[in-house]
């Protein structure tokens, strides 16, 4: 089997890396991991963030402190680590209200004497709507440049798809708009009698121009998550069947939307070598044994990419002291 | 460890608790474990 690269020797490998996503199948340890990672990273000396962007946040629990409603709050005891629970709440309240402005206007434009209320209702009741507050939210923090390294702790696999997707989508249809409008300002010049001053007005059209920033954002935020320099995603899995298969799946979406790939981190694995299996119960030789195949499994289907095996603890990772100890773990490349 | 959490689930959901699932020695997956699964939630 191939033994590759420890997490650390990947990140020592990538000096300019400074966004590190973190998913998987639900329940695999995503907030655990990707919390031991940020904990591993701000002891190296860079000023970290943990962010979580699952709706429902556990970094709280995780590290047994409250960062719920806070914003970026530094991590008790930790020195260069900082949270944040991303609460969209706010955003998708601003939402509402621009889409209140933008749908007014169009209706105004369009001569449409109907009030807006409904098809704000429409466009915003909708699930989407949340995860693509969230991921402005998300490239916001990212934008502002406070940290030296970010480190996100992502929802499940199918809410993490849709977030990354919302790049590509907001691309195109942002592309659509651009041009549509363009088009039906220029029907306007062309059409009107006092040339000068609509081509003044279209000048300043702020539908056009708030599609055009938005673009502008968007562009940059597929720049940031696409640059194998800056961004890595890494998947964590448990050594079991379902876990492995939701990974193998995902890896095809996160390389659809060309965001690069940091490698595999296997958690929970039971250290064997702590056990005299000659006398252990069968029930512990089976799981182990089970562990040890599936290990295997995972260095095949991922042959030079793992690069961890993170041991399952005897009691739960809570509280900095214990997320600290599995960062430990990270500094080891994973036994094949 | 889990001892302790399950008499916090005890006293948390008391009444909501409609069944007790075992860590198999072997992940629940195909048909016959799915069957396993089932009695297990069964039998409470």
């Amino acid at each position: 089997m191939n033994v590759g690269f420890s997490f650390k020797e990947f990140i020592s490998s990538k000096p300019g890396l400074k966004y590190l996503f973190f998913g998987g199948k639900g329940g695999v340890g995503k907030t655990v991991v990707s919390s031991a990672a940020a904990c591993l990273l701000s002891e190296l000396g860079f000023k970290t963030l943990i962010g979580s962007t699952n709706p429902v946040h556990s970094l709280s629990s995780a590290f047994d402190q409250d960062f719920w409603g806070k914003g970026i709050t530094p991590i008790k005891g930790a020195k260069n680590l900082y949270a944040l629970e991303i609460d969209v709440s706010k955003t998708v309240g601003r939402y509402k209200d621009d889409l209140v402005d933008k749908i007014s206007m169009f209706l105004k434009y369009a001569d449409i004497p109907i009030k807006p209320g409904p098809f704000v209702e429409v466009a915003t009741t909708n699930p989407a709507f949340e995860e693509a507050a969230m991921f402005d939210d998300m490239i916001d923090v990212m934008l502002k440049g406070e940290f030296d390294v970010y480190v996100f702790d992502t929802a499940p696999v199918a809410h993490t798809y849709r977030l990354l997707g919302m790049s590509k989508v907001y691309e195109a249809w942002l592309a659509k708009m651009i041009k549509s409008r363009q088009e039906a300002l220029s029907l306007r010049l062309k059409l009107s009698f006092r040339k000068e001053k609509v081509a003044k007005e279209i000048a300043e059209d702020p539908l056009l121009k708030s599609a055009i920033e938005m673009k502008k954002s968007t562009d940059m935020a597929r720049r940031l998550l696409t640059d194998p320099e800056r961004t890595a995603f890494f998947f964590v899995t448990l050594p079991l069947a379902l876990p492995i298969a939701v990974v193998e799946r995902f890896v095809t979406w996160v390389k659809a939307f060309n965001i690069p790939t940091g490698g595999v981190i296997v958690n929970c694995v039971v250290p064997k070598e702590k056990f005299d299996l000659e006398k252990a119960s069968p029930y512990l030789v089976h799981k182990i044994e089970e562990q040890e195949h599936y290990l295997k499994v995972i260095h095949e289907k991922f042959p030079g990419e793992v690069l961890a095996h993170l041991p399952l603890m005897e009691t739960e990772v809570r509280g900095l002291e214990m997320i600290a100890h599995l960062a430990e773990a990270l500094k080891h490349p994973s036994r094949a | 460890m889990q001892q302790r959490y399950m008499d916090v689930i005890r006293k948390e959901f008391g009444p909501l608790i409609v069944g007790t699932v075992p860590m198999f020695d072997r992940e629940p997956k195909g048909l016959a474990m799915m069957a396993k699964v089932a009695e297990a939630l069964l039998g409470g």
